[in-house]
């Protein structure tokens, strides 16, 4: 009885998570949306009461990208709340997802939200999924240019051919038309990429596709086919030491690290055709234009608006939609909602150099959490 | 089953010794429950790795592992240039630490004075301890500018006639992580090695040399040949290790997933491979990497077999060219 009960609402939640999907993609065609949005009222004294989350120890894995920014606020987090304990495994996004689908994990974290063949593999009793954005990250194309002191301009048919091996020397005509004065060596170019599975490159591969497709033809995922010039490195921190040591290269490296680390990093065209240097300011921007993201229109690469850095992504955080236990359940909305909202560890991205979710972002995922429920079918998050 | 004759033989030949009383008795149990332990675990890995290997193998058959495009975006589990690029840094990093390696345990054992070999066996075993990934960071940041500036300009213009150093210069690749394999194996191989040189009975040193052997004679004929078992073991010890480095190699090496056309191309390894993929792969990709793994272990296995048989051979012709002499 339980279990048909279960099913029976089961069913309606996938009904709701549709809609949503609807309106969404019916909401971005409209762009008469305030980019951004507010926070909707009644934030704080939900906030308050995350703090009062059952004693316990959860246990996350998956994404590594976002896990020093979870590192760091589910440390001011159960600190607040000192009966919990939380560990986090950054494990990668794959294993966080396979974790979550065998029913390891309270929750998991991914670069890129699970697809359908991903969902399908959580077993039917387990209930739908609920997956919401927890932070957003900017991708910055850096390079060393030996000699080259003004920042360089890419755009994305050109970025393309870097990475596809068809543009091989820093003088090409693509490159001197876009960066006119700067006198650019006949030097090869070594592009720097990702040699483990990264959605970061998803990201990135995201922004070739959609902004340069007739030239772009390697796709979007987190491992490509790369060309046989690309030189890979495993994880952010190895590209980005290859690309310190390796003299006129260039690669795709997380803004939050390359900003930590000063390096040299291009302006990139937009969509609106104006060429934006990567900051988290940038970056919001660019998600602002988006104010409905939903786990199958998630990508916001390349958005409109002058200020946009077009190169950006989401992280995610999974759960399920009901609860086993509501303990558990309790701790796992409470903790995900103070970590997603301004006020709690939303407030910590900047120092972290992440870019803290856009207000609308933050509004969207109240209304996802509060339809978490515990076995007696009762909302876990409250006020 | 084997077990069971191993024990077997063992426990008729201490029987028929002597009778065998309480202590013994618990020994040999102690001994065999030793090596049932060991069999176990080595055939509960080998059995896991299979069963989690069996899916890409029946999905794909057997070719995939000899094809040449790796591309799982795209269902490609070719595994040739990840298997050429395991023999090839492995290569290089053999050839260099056989004859330097050697060379070091010599003079440890023989040439060089007594009170300064301590300090220097010290020095080699420290080595051994340092963790792989300080190798890799070593190689990535301080040596591959090197390469790129120096070492490889500098191959190109002596060897280039050779064709193998083809191509631009690019600090990663296959020689890179080749030279790092060999500074992390030269300590195994020169710490064992001097160990089997040094056991080298002083009768047989000194009958040489009163036979009228010189020195370099004397090593050659009498102490390397002497310990050539024990040299076979230190070369399988590190071959093994430069089979199976990882995170060293995959920060060095470029994993690039194509045939290589130099020694400066960039490249990958199986280790470097799996290391790098497996976190986010799932289904026939998984399997597949656990596939890679298993073919690891085989090259692993013909590698040590072909050296066995080499000593074997060395080992007779030595014999008969003695009994000529």
């Amino acid at each position: 009885m339980v279990v048909r009960s279960l099913t029976a609402a089961g069913a309606v939640a996938v009904l709701g998570i549709g809609l949503t999907a609807c309106s969404s993609s019916s909401s971005t065609t409209t762009t008469t949306a305030p980019p951004g949005g507010s926070l909707s009222g009644g934030n704080s004294s939900y906030l308050s009461a995350d703090l009062k989350a059952p004693a316990g120890t959860l246990l996350a894995a998956g994404s590594t990208f976002v896990q020093p920014f979870f590192n760091s606020a589910f440390y001011s987090y159960t600190g607040k709340n000192p009966g919990l304990k939380v560990n986090y495994q950054g494990v990668g996004s794959g294993t966080g997802i396979t974790d979550f689908q065998s029913g390891t994990v309270d929750f998991a974290a991914s670069d890129v939200p699970m697809s359908a063949s991903d969902l399908a593999k959580v077993p039917a009793s387990s209930g739908p999924v609920v997956q919401i954005p927890d932070i957003l990250g900017g991708v910055s194309i850096s390079y060393d240019l030996p000699g080259v002191t003004k920042q360089l301009k890419f755009d994305a048919p050109t970025l393309a051919g870097i990475f596809d091996g068809s543009i091989k020397t820093w003088n090409a005509s693509q490159i001197k038309a876009l960066n006119p004065g700067v006198s650019l060596p006949s030097n090869a170019i070594t592009p720097e990429v990702r040699a483990d599975s990264s959605g970061t490159t998803y990201i990135f591969t995201d922004y070739l596709t959609t902004a340069a497709p007739s030239v772009w033809t390697l796709g979007a995922a987190k491992t490509i086919a790369w060309p046989s010039t690309a030189v890979q490195t495993p994880k952010n921190s190895g590209v980005a030491a290859s690309i310190k040591s390796t003299p006129y290269s260039i690669g795709y490296v997380e803004l939050d690290y390359a900003i930590a680390n000063h390096f040299t990093y291009a302006a990139i065209k937009n969509a609106a055709g104006s060429f934006v240097t990567p900051s988290p300011a940038t970056v919001a921007a660019d998600a602002d234009q988006k104010p409905t993201i939903s786990p199958t229109n998630f990508s916001i690469v390349n958005e409109p608006g002058t200020a946009s850095y077009p190169i950006a992504g989401y992280s995610w955080a999974i759960l399920l939609e009901h609860q086993t236990s509501a303990t558990i359940g309790a701790q796992v909305v409470k903790l995900l909602d103070w970590t997603t909202h301004t006020g709690g560890g939303q407030d910590l991205a900047a120092s972290l150099y992440y870019v803290a979710l856009p207000p609308a972002i933050q509004n969207q995922n109240r209304t996802e959490l509060l339809t978490v429920t515990g076995p007696n079918g009762a909302a876990l998050l409250t006020k | 089953m084997t077990t069971a004759t191993v024990t077997g033989t063992g426990g008729r030949r201490v029987a028929g010794r002597r009778r065998s009383v309480l202590s013994d008795r618990a020994y040999r149990g102690g001994l065999a429950a030793c090596v049932l332990l060991f069999v176990a675990l080595v055939g509960w890995f080998v059995v896991a790795i299979v069963i989690q290997a069996r899916p890409a193998f029946s999905t794909l058959g057997f070719s995939w592992i000899f094809q040449k495009t790796w591309d799982p975006t795209h269902n490609h589990f070719g595994l040739l240039p990840a298997i050429l690029g395991t023999l090839e840094t492995t290569a290089i990093a053999m050839v260099l630490a056989v004859p330097i390696g050697l060379g070091t345990a010599l003079s440890l054992a023989y040439l060089i004075p007594v009170r300064l070999r301590p300090p220097l066996s010290t020095a080699v075993e420290l080595l051994a301890a340092v963790p792989s990934v300080v190798y890799g960071l070593w190689g990535l940041i301080a040596l591959a500018p090197i390469w790129r500036s120096t070492v490889e300009p500098f191959l190109s213009s002596v060897l280039g006639w050779t064709s193998l150093f083809n191509g631009p210069n690019s600090g990663n690749g296959l020689l890179l992580a080749g030279c790092i394999l060999f500074v992390m194996v030269l300590p195994t191989m020169v710490a064992i090695s001097r160990d089997v040189l040094a056991v080298v009975p002083v009768e047989q040193v000194e009958g040489a040399m009163a036979l009228g052997a010189t020195r370099w004679q004397t090593l050659r004929k009498v102490v390397l040949r002497d310990a050539r078992t024990g040299i076979l073991g230190a070369f399988t010890l590190a071959t093994g290790r430069a089979l199976g480095e990882t995170v060293a190699v995959a920060l060095v090496i470029g994993n690039s997933p194509y045939l290589a056309h130099s020694l400066k191309s960039t490249a990958v390894t199986i280790p470097a491979l799996i290391v790098n993929s497996f976190g986010e792969a799932t289904g026939t990709f998984r399997s597949a990497l656990f596939g890679a793994a298993l073919v690891l272990l085989v090259i692993g296995m013909v590698v040590n077999s072909v050296a066995r048989l080499l000593v074997r051979r060395t080992a007779r012709t030595g014999v008969a060219s003695v009994a000529v002499a």
